[in-house]
């Protein structure tokens, strides 16, 4: 766990569409699972102190992977849970959202630069400070890093930039930026990663803001 | 002190229990090879560039041309340069017939190669740039060694 924290933090795959980002996000999270060499053991335990387990959260479905589906609504309501029942303030709680690694895709929708002041935003910045406190790992994935806020700019260890000559091509080309280091690039094959996820998975819209567009749009931009 | 709780996993457990575990799919391409190792092996495994393969790298472009790649390491004789310019220039010219084409942009970047091939110029820059980069280290050692700063 100490070894996911220092490395990993909070980590920033950036990229053009179909550069293999998401694949380099799930590629993570499948080395921290233990389920890179079959036959696959995941690294999910049967002993009851939560804070020894490896928890996965992320935003997308993943396929082959105990994980828990916590899209930005979901977050937004477990923010404050914890499983032994105490404040989330008190000083032996235990969060819900925490001990393990949070997958964010298309990180661009919940935690965009131009929405940075929106209440569900902050909840997610919010998630970005308090990080090392609940022991999470956060990987944000988004098309580039002007798209994010400053908080997540501004504490981001690890930046990873996907780069793919083709789109038929599985090698993926990282370059990885980590604080106080030089750059490195190395080559990877994402061709076994892609059967954890769907790569064309869309990013639902809340009703209410369809809602409040479909308004607007059909007042003419004056409501 | 965190307090043992024997049912904290529960919590968990439900909120993963709302998306099942599913079976992976085939892989996309069968046909690679078997290469599922952890992204820490592929990062292990390749040497990070040291200073003179990163001033290559830098002072090199690649201009995607075989003959332009070549000139770059090559040594050009002062003769040769200008009548090479001219070849150079028309054969680029020439191989776009009937295209659009920036002549000036295109003579400017063959002048820039054949400067930097002059006389084997470049080659030598390079070593220079990488001694004097690797004595200004080995000062910066021996000061910090003699705990006069640096």
């Amino acid at each position: 766990m100490a070894e996911v924290q220092k490395k990993l933090d909070l980590s920033l795959i950036t990229g053009e569409p179909g550069m293999g980002k998401t694949t380099t996000g799930v590629k993570i999270l499948v080395d921290k699972c233990g389920l890179t060499t079959p036959p696959y053991k995941q690294r999910f335990t049967n002993d009851p102190d939560y804070t020894k387990n490896y928890h996965v959260f992320a935003n997308i479905h993943l396929f082959g992977i105990k994980y828990a589906y916590l899209p930005l609504e979901k977050l937004i309501l477990h923010m404050n849970t914890t499983v032994n029942g105490l404040p989330i303030n008190h000083p032996d709680a235990i969060p819900l959202v925490g001990y393990g690694i949070y997958l964010y895709d298309e990180a661009s929708q919940g935690n965009n630069a131009r929405e940075s002041n929106s209440n569900d935003t902050m909840v997610l910045q919010s998630l970005v400070l308090q990080g090392r406190h609940r022991h999470l790992a956060i990987i944000f994935v988004a098309q580039f890093s002007r798209l994010m806020t400053w908080d997540t700019k501004g504490l981001t260890k690890q930046w990873i930039e996907c780069e793919r000559k083709n789109l038929d091509s599985p090698i993926i080309t990282l370059t990885v930026k980590r604080d106080g280091q030089p750059k490195h690039s190395f080559n990877f094959n994402g061709s076994k990663t892609w059967r954890y996820f769907k790569s064309d998975e869309i990013h639902a819209l809340s009703d209410a803001r369809l809602a409040r567009a479909y308004d607007r749009a059909k007042t003419g931009g004056e409501n | 002190m965190v307090q043992k709780n024997q049912n904290s996993d529960d919590l968990f457990n439900q909120l993963a229990e709302e998306q099942p575990i599913r079976d992976t799919e085939e892989s996309v391409d069968a046909s690679y090879d078997n290469d599922d190792r952890p992204l820490e092996y592929y990062e292990r495994n390749t040497p990070n560039l040291t200073d003179l393969q990163f001033l290559i790298k830098t002072l090199s472009p690649d201009f995607k041309d075989e003959v332009f790649n070549c000139l770059l390491v090559g040594r050009l004789s002062p003769d040769t340069f200008r009548p090479l310019f001219r070849l150079l220039v028309n054969n680029e010219i020439r191989r776009h017939r009937g295209k659009q084409i920036d002549v000036i942009k295109t003579a400017t970047k063959i002048y820039t190669i054949l400067t930097i091939a002059l006389d084997g110029k470049h080659v030598i820059d390079i070593l220079e740039i990488y001694g004097s980069k690797s004595s200004n280290d080995e000062l910066d050692n021996i000061s910090k060694n003699m705990g006069l700063g640096g």
